[in-house]
């Protein structure tokens, strides 16, 4: 157990080290919408909710940032042969370490919501949706930089999604909608929402283990 | 010892590699010119990529396992454009691969790392960034982290490519050194690379392999058939249309001229002459000339 640790944090050591500042992106993020939130003065009760779409749009969506710039490394010239069979291996904790990492940030800024206001606003629909948020997000990054292998193009899919998202608050664009706008008790078919991010989160997982084993295999066409 | 028999990779399109059999054993240079199947082949040998059918066996076991060989601690592959984390330093790259392979203890690590950057001679530059590398010392810095395993067979992909005169001789130096513990297979299409450094040589060609034995032997295949003259400098340009001219050097006024022909030349002129490595290598390619 001791010695898990020890890894997990060499390996963060390694990827700031390797990432450069830019890996402090998300914690930024999450400082940014914690700011907002201790700051805000809602005027009634739906802009208490701004906070709450505030952190979806800035900090949820961005939790798969750590992983994207490892799993880059992957596909830069000349090191995918060579990184391949640890990087296969090591996904798992890769992924697991990012997602505990980040379930601290949800944690600490649900904390701050409830002694600001009250955690019965949140809890508990809101708080299970920011854990399964942060599981969709942290596979979707994963999927989309195994499938496009191009850090540029991946970052844009996922910003593209998020900020179209955000600024059409979930109607319009015919895609998977899986934040929540509203007051959860105004919002209809909650309960079939739920059903789809977790099911979303099952496609991803599953695309996520099958591109990898592809790729490790690199399954040339042969007969 | 890599022992291959009945290897056959074929897509859809083409055959890439054609019923190989071959026992690699000391230092094994496998030669062919471009597109020859020598990448295909290596890859195949570290289960980086799939074959048609065939066995391989590695040191007496046979680990075959469907249409891949399995992952195994004996063999390790040098990719031809070896270079993994440009922005961190040679030391920590290394580190870093050591962690992945499981070595959780501190200690144990620094000294793998320490011990596999001795061995290639890196330790002077373990302080700089990956990307500030030479080709030379890049590939260096990829053949420590293999050495990371203690891996009994090495495989490398055209190691000497885009080196340097100097580097390369200093690559050649440290090949040698690792083939005393190690076997090591090195492809390349210039045959020159492994002149003097290879124990046996397996020439492969469009997915075939024309031919494979000892570096005597090669020279063997060009027995009879180079012959040597001297031409004025004036008759070059002419010279050359006409015969099957290897390779030149000057004397002086003259021209000494070396030139392949599988029939015998009844000509006062021309001389036979015995045979290098190289005269080898191109008589087998040009007898297997479709
Ligand atoms: N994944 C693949 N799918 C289809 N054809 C392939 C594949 N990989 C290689 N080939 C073909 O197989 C042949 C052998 O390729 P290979 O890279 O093994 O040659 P090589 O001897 O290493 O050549 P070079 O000296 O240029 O590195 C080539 O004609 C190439 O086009
Ligand atoms: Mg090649």
């Amino acid at each position: 157990m001791k010695n898990k640790l020890v890894k997990i944090l060499l390996l963060f050591k390694f990827d700031l080290k390797n990432t450069g500042v830019i890996w402090f992106f998300p914690l930024v993020m999450w400082v940014i919408s914690v700011i907002y939130l201790i700051l805000q003065v809602p005027i009634d009760q739906s802009s208490i909710y701004n906070s709450i779409i505030m952190f979806q749009g800035f900090y949820v969506p961005f939790i798969g940032f750590g992983i994207m710039f490892r799993l880059k490394e992957l596909y830069e010239d000349g090191a995918s042969e060579s990184l391949m069979p640890y990087y296969t291996l090591n996904l798992p904790l890769d992924i697991v370490r990012y997602l505990l990492l980040h379930f601290f940030g949800v944690i600490i800024w649900c904390l701050v919501f409830s002694i600001k206001y009250d955690i019965n606003l949140i809890w508990p629909i809101n708080i299970i949706h920011f854990f399964l948020l942060s599981i969709l997000f942290i596979f979707f990054s994963t999927t989309l930089i195994i499938t496009i292998k191009h850090i540029e193009f991946s970052l844009t899919v996922l910003l593209t999604y998020v900020v179209i998202e955000m600024a059409t608050l979930g109607e319009f664009m015919p895609w998977p909608h899986v934040f929540i706008f509203d007051q959860v008790s105004l919002y209809p078919e909650l309960r079939l929402k739920f059903v789809f991010i977790c099911f979303y989160i099952i496609c991803l997982v599953c695309a996520t283990g099958i591109l990898i084993k592809r790729d490790s295999t690199k399954k040339t066409n042969s007969i | 010892m890599i022992e291959i028999s009945g290897l056959t990779k074929r897509t859809k399109k083409k055959e890439i590699l054609r019923d190989i059999n071959i026992k690699m054993d000391g230092i094994y240079g496998l030669i062919g010119p471009n597109g020859a199947g020598k990448t295909t082949l290596m890859k195949i040998i570290s289960g980086l990529t799939s074959m048609s059918s065939g066995r391989i066996s590695i040191n007496g076991e046979d680990y075959t396992k469907g249409k891949y060989l399995k992952q195994n601690k004996h063999t390790a592959y040098l990719p031809q454009d070896f270079m993994i984390y440009p922005k961190v330093t040679v030391n920590e790259a290394l580190d870093h691969i050591a962690l992945l392979k499981g070595i959780l203890d501190k200690n144990v690590r620094e000294q793998k790392v320490y011990n596999s950057l001795k061995e290639v001679n890196l330790l002077e530059h373990k302080g700089k960034k990956m990307s500030q590398l030479s080709g030379g010392l890049r590939k260096r810095v990829g053949i420590a982290q293999l050495l990371l395993d203690e891996p009994s067979i090495l495989l490398f992909d055209e190691p000497t490519a885009g080196l340097d005169i100097e580097e390369r001789i200093r690559f050649r130096n440290l090949l040698k050194h690792l083939g005393d513990n190690h076997v090591i297979v090195i492809s390349s299409h210039i045959i020159e690379d492994i002149e003097f450094l290879a124990t046996r040589i397996g020439i492969l060609k469009e997915g075939k392999l024309l031919f494979e034995g000892t570096p005597e032997k090669l020279k063997q295949a060009a027995e009879q058939k180079i012959w040597t003259a001297q031409i004025p400098l004036e008759e070059l340009s002419k010279f050359i249309l006409d015969q099957d001219v290897i390779s030149l050097t000057e004397e002086g006024k003259n021209v000494n001229v070396r030139v392949y022909s599988s029939t015998s030349i009844n000509s006062s002129s021309y001389e036979i002459a015995t045979p290098r490595l190289l005269d080898g290598y191109l008589s087998v390619i040009r007898e297997h000339k479709i």
